[in-house]
């Protein structure tokens, strides 16, 4: 390269830069005031647009369709003597079902699209009337029958829901099935070490297999 | 000689960019309902963008709107010399001043509001308000990010939720949902449009900004499933499926899922062991596409067309179409859209004349980004773009000049690159993932020369798949050399001893703070240069070139730059050439 052309070096100090530099910016007001404006404008249509309102279902098949693999017992929120329960285990849609009040339990697995294979009936007393906010668990073969959760009032009925594998106590561990004292200790060491993320992850705690982790899976969850 | 001003920032244009992340982060965070934060804001960026417009231009300085030979050797700060939108020129007066504290505080505002409301949308969904609640949803919903591949035959997809129905009830609604699918239920691409049963729970690691998701759907069931709307999704789909067939075709399956994770982003083909050894290796910005990616092509793509003989408008033309399909066929990934933006800001600069060049250009799509999706601040992959580009651009040519001058000019510039990201990008990673990678030098002085073959050929092999498989057959096979090369230096480094450190606690922060340590010494070594006569500075450091190290960020569209024969002798030739 050839001798360099002279240049005039920029002023010394932080002050005088600060100064170049603010200037720099404030000569390019006018472009960066219109891109600012159409930022915030844009952003309004965007959270205009995510606030949520209530719709119609937009398209009449997706509507049918959704009518035929809901659960009768879900449409209609109206809950004037009707009780909601949530069927567990083995059913073939597991969740929450709305019946009539004065349903049985038989009801409940039948609103929940009825057993799958291996579930054990003979386990529950099928006749029993259901109570509202109760938990209905179909076991399957060979599994101990669980005491039918029963509702309890205020949040602690969320204790009937699936066991959060990262909060649960040891105790609580211990309630399901194939799972003794020891398994729930090696699983409260495991998540010390690597908190789940997933309910898979449970396959990497010791003493897990794949038969055992089928039983566990629908019953915990990550919070 | 912007070379001899190296550590001199293009400041101007930083402060634009920081003023606006400095928004975004006050917006996210601040106390106080979102939405009341987002209106404050909002109404804010309005006065002052008000105050903006409104201001009268002061006499503008002699340089302005000309580029007249005799200024250029007596631009008295050649990084804002190339000022875009507006030219830069001589100092303004106090006047100048203030109205940059508006400009600041404006763009500020605007950030705060931008963030805010977004921050708002997210909380305000249908689905947050249902977490923890017994029973099932329906969800109708469209796939937003492409599908990540889980251990037991599952995924993790992202949906974008349109309507929400429970117990009869239906809201229209625009929200982002997470949900592990099962693998069985087919494989799924960005845009398939999907209706789902599931529960409703808390997502672990949210964030405010919704760009992971705030709720996931539990045991989710689908329902029902159809194809992309938009046609252009269909066909990119298309070449993506196209291109997976293809390399499993021709290739040994791991080289397959590197090629296809090299040109594609899309990792779903690629062995865990394999990803954890270039994770480990520091080398997971190949494995995943990133900005290297769009640069190589484009560069590859321009120089093609200029071979061919296009005129100047033509090529940018070219160029931005290139841009556009590179982003919507690797799925909008944060680190390629970085790269689109800054790629589209400098050929815009060639076409109207007068443009940003690399620095500012990175400053502009920081700003234009983090205004259109703020939840992009919170991307790790977006945040590590930014800091290895700004790396390559400000540490770049100081690290190319600390090398032995024996070494051959191509290998320093290109040693000068990889040192300069690895400086910028090891104290991200260690803040955001407390992880440290020592041998992430090595595999990258090793393996960035190899990358660009496969980025190149992959992107090719992916476009010919779907209309001619023998010429995609043959660019995997061509890659196949390079992506052998790939392994074998990741397998090395991730083998060699403290390949990979954790750091915990305030050790995290420890390699920024090491950096802002010596970037304090950089800048009071550069003042003492700065004072001595400006001969002098320039002899005990001869300059290279400064276009050198934006074409080499911008994936050499820079060539085609309208000179600025002040800072480049060589520039003038190369527009000759063009």
């Amino acid at each position: 390269m050839a001798a360099p052309p002279p240049f005039v070096l920029p002023p010394d100090g932080a002050r005088a830069r600060l100064g170049a530099l603010l200037a720099g910016a404030g000569r390019q007001r006018t472009a960066v005031a219109v891109l600012a404006l159409a930022a915030v404008l844009a952003a309004g249509a965007v959270w205009v647009r995510a606030t949520p309102r209530p719709g119609a279902p937009a398209d009449a098949a997706g509507a049918a369709a959704a009518a035929q693999t809901l659960p009768r017992a879900v449409q209609g929120e109206a809950a004037v003597g009707r009780v909601a329960v949530h069927v567990a285990g083995r059913v073939r849609r597991p969740g929450l079902v709305r019946l009539a009040a004065g349903s049985r339990v038989l009801d409940a697995v039948r609103a929940a699209g009825g057993t799958t294979p291996g579930a054990d009936l003979d386990a529950v007393n099928l006749a029993r009337k259901l109570v509202d906010g109760e938990q209905v668990r179909i076991p399957a073969r060979g599994q101990a029958a669980p005491a039918a959760a029963t509702p309890s009032s205020g949040p602690a009925g969320q204790a009937a829901g699936p066991l959060d594998l990262n909060t649960a106590t040891a105790e609580q561990l211990d309630t399901l099935p194939g799972v003794g004292e020891v398994t729930a200790g090696r699983i409260v060491a495991y998540r010390t070490a690597h908190p789940f993320t997933s309910v898979d992850e449970l396959l990497d705690v010791p003493g897990i297999g794949q038969r055992r982790f089928e039983q566990l899976k629908d019953l915990v969850t990550v919070g | 000689m912007r070379a001899a001003a190296a550590p001199d920032p293009d400041p101007d244009g930083v402060a634009l960019a920081a003023a606006t992340a400095a928004g975004v982060l006050l917006g996210t965070h601040a106390p106080g309902p979102p939405a009341r934060v987002s209106a404050l804001a909002a109404a804010a960026a309005l006065v002052l963008a008000t105050a903006c417009l409104a201001a009268r231009r002061h006499p503008a300085p002699a340089r302005r709107g000309g580029r007249r030979p005799a200024d250029r050797g007596t631009s008295a700060d050649p990084g804002r010399a190339r000022g875009w939108p507006l030219p830069g020129g001589a100092r303004g007066g106090r006047r100048g001043v203030g109205e940059g504290v508006l400009v600041l505080a404006m763009l500020g505002a605007a950030g705060a509001a931008v963030a805010a409301a977004r921050a708002d949308a997210v909380r305000g969904g249908v689905l947050p308000a249902r977490v923890g609640r017994p029973g099932v949803v329906e969800v109708a919903a469209t796939v937003a990010e492409e599908p990540r591949p889980l251990p037991h035959q599952a995924c993790w997809v992202v949906l974008s939720v349109h309507r929400v129905t429970e117990g009869g009830r239906t809201w229209r609604t625009r929200e982002r949902a997470g949900a592990v699918l099962p693998v069985a239920a087919g494989p799924l691409g960005v845009g398939d449009r999907l209706r789902l049963r599931a529960g409703v729970g808390r997502a672990r690691r949210a964030d405010r900004l919704g760009h992971r998701p705030p709720v996931v759907l539990r045991h989710a069931r689908v329902e029902a499933r159809a194809p992309p709307a938009s046609a252009v999704l269909r066909a990119s789909e298309a070449i993506r499926a196209a291109a997976r067939r293809q390399a499993l075709a021709s290739l040994p399956p791991e080289r397959a899922g590197l090629l296809v994770g090299m040109a594609l982003g899309d990792t779903s083909l690629l062995p865990r062991d394999l990803d954890g050894a270039f994770r480990v290796a520091g080398l997971s910005h190949l494995v995943a596409v990133s900005g290297a990616n769009l640069a190589v092509v484009l560069g590859a793509g321009l120089w093609l067309a200029a071979a061919l003989g296009m005129a100047r408008p033509l090529l940018v033309a070219v160029g931005i179409v290139l841009v556009a399909c590179l982003v919507v066929l690797t799925r909008w990934e944060p680190s390629v859209l970085r790269a689109g933006v800054m790629a589209v800001l400098v050929l815009l600069g060639v076409a109207t004349g007068r443009g940003p060049g690399g620095r500012r250009a990175l400053s502009l799509a920081v700003l234009l980004l983090l205004l259109a999706d703020p939840g992009l601040a919170g991307a790790l992959g977006f945040q590590l773009s930014v800091a290895a580009t700004a790396g390559v651009l400000w540490a770049g040519p100081l690290a190319t000049r600390a090398l032995p001058r024996r070494v051959p000019d191509r290998a320093r510039t290109a040693a000068g690159i990889t040192l300069g990201a690895q400086v910028a990008a090891l104290p991200a990673l260690a803040l955001a993932l407390g992880r440290l990678s020592p041998a992430s030098l090595p595999a990258n002085l090793l393996g960035l020369p190899l990358a660009s073959g496969p980025m190149l050929l992959g992107v090719a092999a992916a476009l010919t798949a779907p209309v001619a498989p023998w010429l995609s057959a043959v660019a995997c096979r061509l890659a196949d050399p390079f992506l052998v090369g790939l392994v074998a230096v990741a397998r090395w480094a991730a083998g060699l001893p403290g390949a990979s450190l954790s750091l915990s606690g305030p050790l995290r922060a420890a390699p920024a703070a090491a950096l802002a340590v010596a970037l304090a010494v950089a800048a009071a070594a550069s003042r003492r240069h700065r004072s001595q006569p400006a001969h002098a500075a320039a002899a005990t450091h001869p300059p290279r070139p400064a276009a050198t190290w934006t074409r080499r960020a911008t994936g050499g569209m820079d060539r085609l730059r309208p000179g600025h024969p002040d800072q480049d002798p060589a520039a003038g030739r190369r527009r000759d050439r063009c």
